[in-house]
């Protein structure tokens, strides 16, 4: 292990925490709102979750 | 879409452009809908329009007529127009012709009437009548004299150049107007047989900032028709409301309707007004949207951002990118200076649009749920995503998935 290296595992426990939050919002919104550095990535499942939909898609795709 | 060449070609009486239009047959905004599912302001037109027209000696008359079955409605769409809000189109009214020179189609449009209270907010008073009764009688004859001795005036590049300053071309036509009246105020001057009736036209053609928007209504129209049956096109040829359902059409679907409660506009309200007096989301001006402008060129019209209460200036290129996710491709024709010249997204994929999950956003005007009040605010809506997934499900049919 390097000393000082950021991405340590020693030091990412020691320093302040740095976040991506994928999906649901709210949790990027709490961390932001204790002053934590967090960057947010909007994603969700494909056609939200419908597998009728996402078989479609897939077919369709393959067509 | 973007091989089309939209030109403005000429004003003429609703009975010359479109010739099934007949008497007591009411043109309406969005998918089909009857009197008794109508919202209030769609009614409030309705019986303004029936009272302008001869057909009703007053608005309880046209009430009464309406509800009894005298006038036959349908949609636009369904006769190569489109119109704002409420969209009323009948025989002796104006309509704005725009020409695709590339397919040959032509595709049409009534004359803007200006802000404030008007019929395609669901105003029906004696101004608002005796404002439709001028533009019939001078503003429009002016206009198309002035518009045919022009030869006929190209769009795109005009479009072009309003993005750079400024415009979305929905709820932002300021320079595209001013563009416009630019080019139409020497033909005005030159074809107009009254020197009165020039200084009105050019004064209320000046005075307003929304004149374009029905330009650009009537060109996305004519844009988008012959993108209509193309057998696997998953491309979006209509967006549209009429106050109670929000419709779609897609290409590969042909003419069918995919429908779904409209949903209320979010935005800004005009002083006196607020959210309780609003009717969900009217017209079909999301024509514009369909062909990569209003809400997917915000990034265009950062001053439009705030009229509409969308969040910040600075916000309105993430309007842009995210509908860039649920379009074929950019139109490199139609340029945005601040997303370094990039083109605007262009061609609604209804398969992006059910993957991600990301419905179109439009920008829209938003007009008091009582017939004959008017527009009491502006903001943005979202297409609601079952007529997408309804679609799917259709276009999908078409190609032998399920």
């Amino acid at each position: 292990m390097i000393e000082n290296d950021p991405d340590s595992p020693r030091d990412l426990l020691a320093a302040p925490p740095r976040v991506i939050n994928i999906g649901l919002e709210v949790f990027a919104v709490d961390l932001a709102g204790q002053d934590v550095k967090v960057a947010h990535v909007r994603w969700s499942p494909p056609a939200g979750g419908n597998s009728q939909l996402v078989r479609l898609l897939e077919k369709l795709q393959r067509i | 879409m973007l091989a089309g060449d939209p030109v403005l070609v000429d004003v003429i009486p609703a009975s010359e452009a479109i010739p099934d239009l007949a008497d007591r047959i009411i043109l309406h905004a969005g998918p089909p809908i009857g009197w008794e599912r109508m919202c209030g302001p769609m009614r409030g037109a309705v019986m303004g329009i029936a009272v302008f027209e001869g057909w009703a000696k007053d608005l309880d008359d046209a009430a009464s007529k309406a509800a009894s079955g005298s006038f036959a409605f349908h949609p636009n769409h369904h006769f190569g127009a489109v119109g704002p809000m409420t969209g009323m189109t009948t025989e002796s009214q104006p309509l704005i012709v725009v020409e695709n020179t590339t397919f040959g189609n032509r595709a049409y449009c009534a004359i803007n009437e200006g802000l404030g209270k008007v019929m395609r907010f669901g105003g029906n008073d004696a101004e608002v009548l005796n404002r439709l009764r001028w533009i019939r009688e001078t503003l429009g004859p002016i206009l198309g004299r002035a518009i045919r001795e022009s030869g006929g005036i190209p769009l795109k590049p005009l479009i072009a150049r309003g993005l750079t300053m400024g415009d979305e071309m929905h709820q932002r036509n300021v320079a595209c107007s001013s563009l416009l009246l630019r080019q139409l105020a020497p033909l005005l001057a030159r074809t107009s047989k009254d020197a009165g009736g020039l200084v009105a036209c050019l004064d209320f053609i000046g005075r307003n900032d929304q004149f374009f928007l029905n330009i650009a209504m009537a060109m996305g129209k004519a844009l988008t028709d012959p993108a209509r049956d193309i057998k696997a096109s998953s491309v979006v040829t209509a967006m549209c409301r009429n106050g109670t359902d929000f419709g779609i059409r897609v290409s590969g679907t042909g003419d069918r309707w995919f429908t779904a409660p409209v949903e209320m506009p979010a935005g800004i309200y005009f002083p006196g007004f607020s959210e309780k007096d609003a009717n969900p989301d009217m017209g079909d001006s999301a024509i514009v949207e369909s062909i990569g402008l209003g809400a997917f060129a915000m990034a265009a019209a950062p001053a439009v951002v705030g009229y509409i209460g969308a969040g910040r200036a600075s916000e309105a290129a993430a309007f842009t990118r995210s509908m860039a996710e649920i379009t074929v491709g950019p139109n490199p024709t139609w340029a945005i200076p601040a997303m370094d010249f990039a083109g605007v997204p262009s061609g609604i994929d209804i398969r992006l649009v059910v993957e991600t999950g990301l419905a179109p956003i439009i920008n829209t005007g938003i007009a008091h749920r009582q017939p004959g009040v008017g527009q009491v605010g502006a903001g943005i809506v979202k297409a609601p995503l079952k007529c997408f997934q309804d679609a799917l499900v259709a276009f999908a049919g078409t190609m032998g998935v399920e």
